[in-house]
């Protein structure tokens, strides 16, 4: 008797009954999404090839390191800021927009950098204008290949970039520590030459969001400050652009901010540097060692008045 | 001076050598004993606002650990640039913050020479002396400006302090003479 005798809670509703198929297949759309999302979270493994031309066989910093010192002012302005308030930065549906004096200008999203282009490790070193340095095997590819896809008019001089400006969520935007949104430059030549990159990652992982996420500049020759991070807007222009830290303190950070040990900052004699984790501060090397492909670059101008 | 001086130097230093978070360790060093140089500097302004009699005896040890704090601040600094003679001239030459910096260090060592008795008993005019303290503050707060690069949160902080402690002290000083 009691055995027919089923609680009114423990029958299943008529109307969840005939929907029973849908719901299963709902919920194995759901799990396939969370799925998809697994792939593409910061997790995934790049594809790249190594670069030998251009990287440096030095010891390269470790992920802790290069993942727990930043200066990025959009999360916040202490070192390690970045790192705690990385979620903050929100990179989804994420574009950066090439405009300008150009032939085609595009639109792209955070999965073509990664897609579209021939990606390769570049060990590089970074030297910070504060007189510190590491070691870091980016993953990108060569600028040139974005100037290509865009085809700068005759009219175009220079690269202006931009950062992402969302001071609703980022705790450094929040107030007026920089002129927002974060903004540098690079004239065509220096743009074309094949050490600048367009980083997408490092340690054969896409980039964490403290590094610049999803989409960064690196300029291994110029200050850290050059090598602007979390880009949405890359424009061909004919004028020298604005950049942030010029706008701060124009008699400190010039547009230019070669690595430099000869022309010293207000604040830091730039004749030296710490590499992470040593005790010992080494000498600083011209253009950071990268003389023999940017020197070029700079020939017959005044590097103590073009700093 | 156990419990002001030598526990935080040893939690600081412990604080390095344990916790591994922190990855340019000599720079963290240096900033870290310059901050509570400054933060002692506070204190040893505050204490005697509080018109309590067992404080005020703290306060000649916070201004004698603000000067230790001060000088390993510097030390590390000469270390930090391998002893080199040469460089450190250059530095106080052509930078803003070391200058300041070196005022504030040469101004501390009166006040902490007439903190011991025996040169109180030869200067007796010491407590006028001691007046320089608020000089020093001031030079701490354009050694801050000059370092910041952007963000003036820190400076904003130490320079409302300040002021705080000075217009408590004229308010008192006021009430003194009515």
């Amino acid at each position: 008797m009691s055995k027919y005798c089923l609680k009114e809670n423990h029958v299943t509703d008529e109307k969840l009954f005939n929907q029973r198929r849908a719901i299963i297949k709902s919920s194995l759309a759901f799990s396939l999404l969370t799925f998809s999302n697994l792939l593409f979270s910061n997790d995934k493994k790049l594809i790249f090839s190594k670069d030998m031309k251009y990287s440096t066989n030095e010891e390269t910093n470790t992920f802790k390191q290069i993942t727990s010192y930043n200066n990025f002012y959009e999360l916040g302005s202490g070192k390690r800021d970045p790192m705690m308030n990385a979620e903050k930065l929100n990179t989804n549906d994420w574009t950066v927009s090439i405009d300008g004096e150009v032939k085609n200008k595009v639109i792209l999203n955070k999965d073509d950098f990664i897609n579209k282009f021939p990606l390769e490790e570049r060990i590089y070193r970074l030297r910070c204008v504060e007189a510190w340095s590491m070691v870091v095997p980016w993953i990108g590819f060569e600028l040139n290949h974005i100037i290509k896809l865009a085809e700068p008019t005759y009219k175009a001089k220079y690269i202006a970039f931009e950062s992402v400006y969302d001071p609703e969520n980022l705790p450094g935007q929040k107030r007026n520590i920089l002129a927002w949104p974060y903004r540098e430059g690079l004239r065509l030549d220096e743009a074309r030459n094949p050490l600048t990159i367009l980083s997408v990652g490092l340690y054969g992982r896409i980039l964490p969001n403290q590094n610049g996420s999803p989409i960064r500049l690196i300029v291994p020759w110029k200050y850290g400050f050059k090598s602007i991070k979390s880009i949405t807007k890359i424009s061909f222009v004919e004028k020298m652009p604005d950049t942030s830290w010029n706008l701060e303190a124009p008699n400190e950070y010039g547009f230019y901010s070669n690595v430099n040990p000869y022309v010293s900052h207000p604040r830091w004699s730039q004749k030296r540097e710490r590499r992470i984790g040593e005790f010992r501060k080494r000498d600083t090397l011209m253009h950071n060692g990268y003389a023999e492909h940017v020197a070029q670059l700079y020939e017959g101008m005044d590097l103590t008045k073009y700093f | 001076m156990l419990n002001i001086f030598l526990l935080p130097l040893a939690i600081l230093i412990s604080y390095i050598f344990l916790y591994d978070e922190i990855i340019n360790k000599t720079n963290y060093v240096i900033t870290s004993t310059g901050y509570i140089a400054l933060v002692y500097l506070v204190i040893t302004l505050s204490l005697p606002l509080l018109k309590n009699n067992s404080l005020k005896v703290k306060t000649r040890l916070f201004g004698i650990s603000a000067f230790y704090f001060s000088m390993i601040h510097f030390i590390l600094y000469v270390i930090d640039n391998s002893y080199d003679l040469v460089f450190i001239m250059e530095d106080a030459l052509f930078r803003n913050y070391i200058i300041v910096g070196y005022l504030a260090l040469i101004l501390l060592i009166p006040m902490y020479l007439t903190s011991f008795k025996y040169f109180k008993d030869k200067i007796k005019e010491w407590k006028k002396l001691h007046k320089i303290i608020y000089v020093v503050y001031f030079f701490i707060l354009v050694h801050i400006y000059f370092i910041i690069k952007a963000d003036y949160y820190y400076l904003i902080l130490f320079s409302s302090i300040f002021l705080v402690i000075i217009i408590f002290k004229r308010y008192n000083i006021y009430k003194l003479n009515e």
